[in-house]
């Protein structure tokens, strides 16, 4: 059952009473919330995601709501609810939805160790996974939804999420956080994207959520073996340059920006050196986002690559 | 006075071309290492050696010119990786 299968009363219904149970990669999320703002959200972005059953254990318990007291009457706010108890300062309630992002995001990087994550996009496509790590304002979204308008799979916008066990890289296909200028771009690069409302003057500039394709959800099971890391830098009027990193260099950039690494000890220091060991590292500066995702698409895989290297 | 690795510092490493990551599991710390670097380390993990030995032993494996600056960058070398807990001092 998935969420468009529930009416936008059941929707309400279920969110502001019990809560409702999203499975969402290998998690289960139970969220909470009476706000107009973040079931409208939810119906439009999670529209693909499948519910689990009310009585399956959810890894995450979420709510967001107001707080209560006179600040429900002048310049209304919202907090984020995690296991009943509110974390973060209190955001104007007009940035409900995004409040709730931030906090699933949080909830998975905060709390998860069987992976070792990077703060980085991810997108797929015949079995390998493109990784661009980077932190805000690099345009790895910007990347990202390109490449999912032209066909890769996404697998995250924001958190690469490697597996300690075997390197493989697990899917947590959410909605694509959208910044300022890269909204209309995005708009006039990818015309069936569906979008959510624009959410104006957060601390990242205006944002907007594009909704995952139904596929990527579809798949959200299905990990990829990694192909690439490549790090991106959005330059305004530069011509697009696609060059090797060199691996010590690329593990370096890649573990400052880890949630984890350091928890992780050795577990994270040799699924990080495998990780650059078996893909293939580069810098990529950019600011056409059609010609950055040709150039992506024409990268082969590290088996072909290494395979033409060690040719007579 | 001599220099060897630090006594039960297990350290991990992965090399690529002329670069090195080791990691620490002591300190919980990656570095990143030149070829230069990387050898002092590797060798004073066998056991303690001074700065000549040092010295000889680059020049061997890496075909650098034995001269005054290289005996300068091993000192200081030696003194980087003694703060990073990779490196200490011995009696010989």
């Amino acid at each position: 059952m998935k969420v468009s299968s529930l009416s936008q009363e059941q929707l309400r219904q279920s969110l502001s009473g019990a809560g409702l149970n999203f499975r969402i990669g290998g998690f289960v999320f139970r969220i909470r919330s009476s706000l107009a703002a973040v079931i409208d959200g939810l119906a439009l972005l999670y529209a693909d995601y499948p519910l689990a059953p009310h009585n399956e254990f959810a890894d995450f318990h979420v709510e967001v709501r107001r707080p209560h007291g006179p600040r429900r009457w002048f310049r209304p706010q919202v907090l984020f609810f995690f296991d009943g108890r509110p974390w973060f300062k209190p955001l104007p309630l007009k940035h409900a939805l995004a409040m709730l992002e931030w906090g699933l995001n949080w909830c998975v990087y905060g709390h998860v160790n069987q992976y070792l994550i990077i703060h980085g996009a991810v997108v797929e496509k015949d079995g390998y996974a493109a990784i661009f790590p980077g932190g805000p304002g690099v345009g790895k979204s910007t990347l990202c939804a390109g490449l999912v308008a032209r066909g890769w799979r996404l697998l995250s916008d924001e958190l690469v999420l490697v597996s300690t066990a075997d390197g493989r890289i697990a899917p947590l296909p959410r909605p694509v956080s959208l910044k300022n200028d890269s909204i209309e771009l995005i708009e006039r690069f990818y015309p069936d994207a569906v979008i959510g409302p624009r959410i104006a003057a957060t601390e990242k500039g205006t944002i907007a959520h594009l909704r995952p394709p139904a596929d990527s959800v579809a798949r959200a099971e299905e990990y990829a073996q990694p192909g690439w890391v490549i790090f991106p830098a959005y330059e305004s009027g530069a011509a697009t340059q696609l060059t090797t990193q060199p691996k010590g260099l690329g593990f370096m950039r890649a573990a400052r920006g880890t949630f984890n690494y350091h928890v992780l000890g050795l577990a994270g220091f040799q699924a990080l050196a495998n990780l650059i060991d078996t893909c293939r590292c580069f810098k990529l500066i950019y600011s056409d986002l059609d010609d950055a995702v040709a150039h992506i698409a024409r990268l082969e895989p590290p088996s072909v690559a290494t395979r033409k290297a060690s040719a007579p | 006075m001599g220099w060897s690795a630090l006594e039960n510092a297990t350290l991990y490493s992965r090399t690529w071309g002329d670069e090195t990551l080791v990691y620490s599991e002591a300190s919980g710390d990656t570095h990143l290492l030149g070829p230069v670097d990387a050898t002092v380390l590797d060798f004073l993990q066998k056991g303690s050696a001074t700065i000549p030995d040092l010295v000889a032993h680059i020049v061997e494996r890496l075909g650098i010119e034995e001269d005054d600056e290289l005996y300068f960058y091993v000192s200081e070398l030696l003194d980087k990786l003694e703060t990073l807990a990779l490196a200490e001092h011995t009696r010989r």
